[in-house]
């Protein structure tokens, strides 16, 4: 068993649960908090601070992280974020929109404390620098396991929420330049030409 | 860094796994035990064992067979008091989509694309659902030797012939459709250095077919669509599960009541048509089966849209994902990919011997592993479950280090978070409660028995039969996603709103016989008895 406090209170728990199978152990029914139970939706996003270790504040999913004994911790449900749902037209004027719909982009101090609190360890930092840079690219890639749930945003200085950033180059990106699919567009055309009406109509009249 | 190596019985086990793996590495078929298939899924597939069914005694499917789980909440008392009527509507909308999983945002953006005027409201946040956690990939006939066809045969023998070939026709032909548009929207899925999609082959098909975003698929689905709906003019209501639907006196559907989690207050909607995405039950845990379901994967629409009179169909038939973790026990449930039983991973008993083809199909692996289990080859531990070993690391040992975590970067996280390096050890796995094959019973157009209430999704049946491939069920989502919707929306246009009553709850009012049990569940009750 390890002793942990939850929101003020202290518990005695078995070591091996995650925080959140921690937190119905001790009673509670999560109803917030706590969404696909595997570490992809970003719904259990929490904070704790371990004894002897003063200031240091740690981040982490209740579904993907074990107690640890003399844990202190709060579940942060919502994080309350700019939004926009705003996209170039074209791929000249992607960067500028990018400022302008996130000005705060550029406000990057490069500490780096997003990424030691990611909990998917991704080079959070960098791909907001190389957003600013207009390396859109580069920012899809080191970004794409990003789960959004929001703790870089919580404890950037600068007040960025690098999960949007890296969400609005993606899909700018996408929206300008991927290359759809020929094998896709060729096999819809086949299909609206009719090409397998005949296998079709015999196949059915097997049914019956 | 790997938690508390000892001397316990699970460390025996696993230096036991460690000594065998060279021998394995050549992986040789494994004679099939003395019993043929079908005797083996009668004997050990939790689908066949009587225990776990019931025979429904009231509502349109009345003497049917289905899980008792089921079988409890379709039968059970309402959870709504009964002093709410009569109701007067907060909201009014053409149409009403319930669920903020793959298939309700689909339907969403397409209903209010096609003009009409939509409401979204849904039990969790927005997205939080199974479709976020879909690693796997969604199916679609694009290689140059596959064809629709080839798709249709192979998804109908993997039912069990059991599927609507109307319903099931209808996705190979136009699923092509919807990647298209998912693509359209900004979806990146995983390509080759000329912009084609790469292609795994999922078990029971006869070609590469799965397309996939890494082993994040429905999470990059999911983000992209839930800003498509953002950008549009759709009313999105969160932490509001529905908790019965609302019909008029000619039994049709006229709008739903919702519970607001913040202060426990019902309210009404009112809607010309209704389309219903709750997803699947995963979280009712037939026959105390662990699942690999999000948080609220608990039946709700099934049980609303029974009692309103809609009929049922293969609720006696789940999917069993044969790899489900056990231990590390925090991982309880959660789902260990086929594709990692493709690349060449191997199941292996407490002895250190491989007992199973690892790609036959998903039933008769899951029935392999619990044969060996109630035959005293399976590996227990401390809380009484018992799983076998999923050699993972015998992969890397075939082809070169680093490969599983390229290729499989969120499941080595998973692991990696506790402790578990699965480079080097093997993980715990017993089967895990997964897809509901059956559920609603529709017709071409999505529409289930009640009018005006549509059914998209897991909740729906019928298309899958009693056995769902991987792949199928995204596919599914935005296919009929996209077809509901604007049926629903065009069929708004020429529908009034309706009356607002619950008259079609009368019918469920016998003498329960499923003790305590109210229903829809809404959550699943996982406070420890003693704590509470
Ligand atoms: C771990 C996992 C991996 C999978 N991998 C694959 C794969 O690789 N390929 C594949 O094809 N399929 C896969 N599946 C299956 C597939 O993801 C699902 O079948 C599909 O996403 C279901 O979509 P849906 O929209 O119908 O339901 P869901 O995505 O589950 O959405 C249902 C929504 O309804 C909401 N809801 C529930 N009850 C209520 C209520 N009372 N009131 C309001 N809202 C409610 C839920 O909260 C949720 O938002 C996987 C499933 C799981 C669990
Ligand atoms: S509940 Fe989804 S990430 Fe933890």
């Amino acid at each position: 068993m390890v002793s942990i406090d939850i929101m003020g209170k202290t518990y005695e728990v078995p070591d091996d649960l995650t925080i959140l199978q921690a937190l119905w152990y001790v009673g509670h029914k999560t109803i917030r908090g706590v969404g696909c139970l595997g570490g992809f939706c970003g719904a259990c996003s929490t904070v704790y601070r371990l004894p002897d270790e003063g200031y240091k504040l740690h981040v982490g999913l209740a579904c993907q992280t074990n107690v640890i004994d003399g844990m202190s911790l709060a579940q942060i449900p919502f994080f309350p974020s700019k939004d926009t749902t705003i996209y170039a037209e074209t791929v000249k004027n992607e960067e500028e929109l990018l400022l302008e719909v996130y000005p705060d982009t550029q406000k990057c101090i490069s500490c780096g404390v997003c990424n030691r609190v990611c909990p998917q360890n991704l080079n959070v930092m960098g791909y907001v620098l190389k957003a600013n840079n207009g390396e859109f690219q580069t920012t899809v890639n080191w970004s794409f396991d990003c789960i959004n749930c929001g703790l870089c945003a919580m404890k950037c200085p600068a007040d960025i929420s690098p999960n949007l950033i890296a969400r609005y180059v993606r899909r700018q990106y996408a929206l300008l330049s991927l290359q759809p699919s020929r094998l896709l567009a060729t096999r819809i055309e086949e299909i609206r030409k009719g090409k397998y009406d005949d296998a079709w109509r015999e196949l059915f009249a097997d049914l019956g | 860094m790997t938690r508390g190596e000892n001397s316990s019985p699970i460390w025996d086990s696993i230096r036991r796994i460690a000594e065998t793996r060279e021998q394995r590495l050549q992986r040789q078929d494994v004679p099939l035990p003395a019993v043929d298939k079908e005797t083996m899924l009668h004997r050990y597939h939790p689908d066949y064992v009587e225990d776990y069914f019931a025979v429904l005694q009231v509502g349109p499917n009345k003497g049917a067979r289905v899980a008792k789980e089921i079988a409890a909440v379709l039968e059970s008392p309402t959870i709504l008091p009964s002093e709410l009527q009569p109701f007067t509507p907060q909201h009014k909308a053409d149409v009403l989509v319930i669920g903020g999983g793959g298939a309700g945002i689909t339907a969403a953006i397409f209903a209010h694309d096609a003009g009409a005027n939509v409401l979204l409201v849904t039990k969790l946040r927005l997205g939080d659902s199974n479709t976020i956690m879909a690693q796997g990939g969604v199916q679609v006939a694009i290689g140059a030797d596959d064809s629709p066809i080839d798709h249709f045969q192979d998804a109908f023998a993997g039912g069990g012939k059991t599927s609507d070939p109307h319903l099931l026709r209808f996705l190979v032909e136009k699923g092509p459709e919807a990647i298209v548009w998912l693509e359209k929207i900004g979806v990146i899925f995983s390509k080759d250095e000329n912009g084609e999609f790469l292609l795994r082959k999922a078990g029971g098909t006869t070609h590469p077919r799965v397309i996939f975003a890494k082993d994040y698929t429905g999470l990059e689905i999911t983000r992209n669509l839930i800003d498509e709906l953002r950008k549009r003019d759709v009313r999105v209501v969160e932490m509001m599960p529905t908790v019965e639907l609302l019909t008029d006196e000619a039994g049709r559907c006229t709008g739903a009541v919702l519970m607001d989690y913040d202060n426990g207050r019902y309210t009404a909607v009112q809607a010309k048509t209704t389309i219903l995405a709750t997803g699947g039950s995963g979280r009712l845990h037939m026959a105390g089966f662990p699942t690999s379901n999000h948080y609220g994967a608990t039946g709700d629409g099934l049980v609303m849209a029974y009692r309103a009179g809609a009929e049922v169909r293969d609720m006696d038939s789940f999917q069993y994902h044969p790899t489900g973790v056990i231990y590390p026990p925090q991982m309880y449930g959660l789902l260990v990919t086929e594709a990692i039983r493709s690349e060449g991973g191997q199941l292996v008993n407490d002895r250190g011997k491989r007992f199973v083809n690892e790609t036959e199909t998903r039933d008769f692996v899951a029935a392999s592993i619990i044969r060996e289990c109630r035959e005293g080859r399976g590996v227990t531990v401390e809380s009484g479950d018992c799983g076998v070993w999923l050699d993972i690391p015998v992969i890397e040992k075939v082809k070169g280090s680093n490969y599983l975590k390229k290729r499989f970067p969120a499941m080595f996280r998973q692991f990696q978070r506790f402790g578990w390096d699965i480079r080097k050890h093997p993980v715990l796995v017993y089967p895990t409660l997964h897809y509901q094959n059956g559920g609603l019973v529709i017709d071409g157009s999505g529409e289930t028995a009640v009018r005006n209430l549509f059914a998209v999704g897991e909740v729906a049946g019928g298309i899958h039969g009693h056995n769902r491939l991987m792949g199928n069920s995204l596919l599914e989502i935005f296919t009929f996603g996209r077809h509901v919707g604007v049926v629903a929306a065009r069929r708004a246009q020429e529908t009034p709103f309706g009356a607002l009553t619950l008259q079609h709850l009368e019918a469920f009012t016998a003498a329960p016989r499923w003790a305590g049990v109210r229903s829809p569940i809404l959550l699943p009750n996982y406070v420890r008895k003693e704590s509470a």
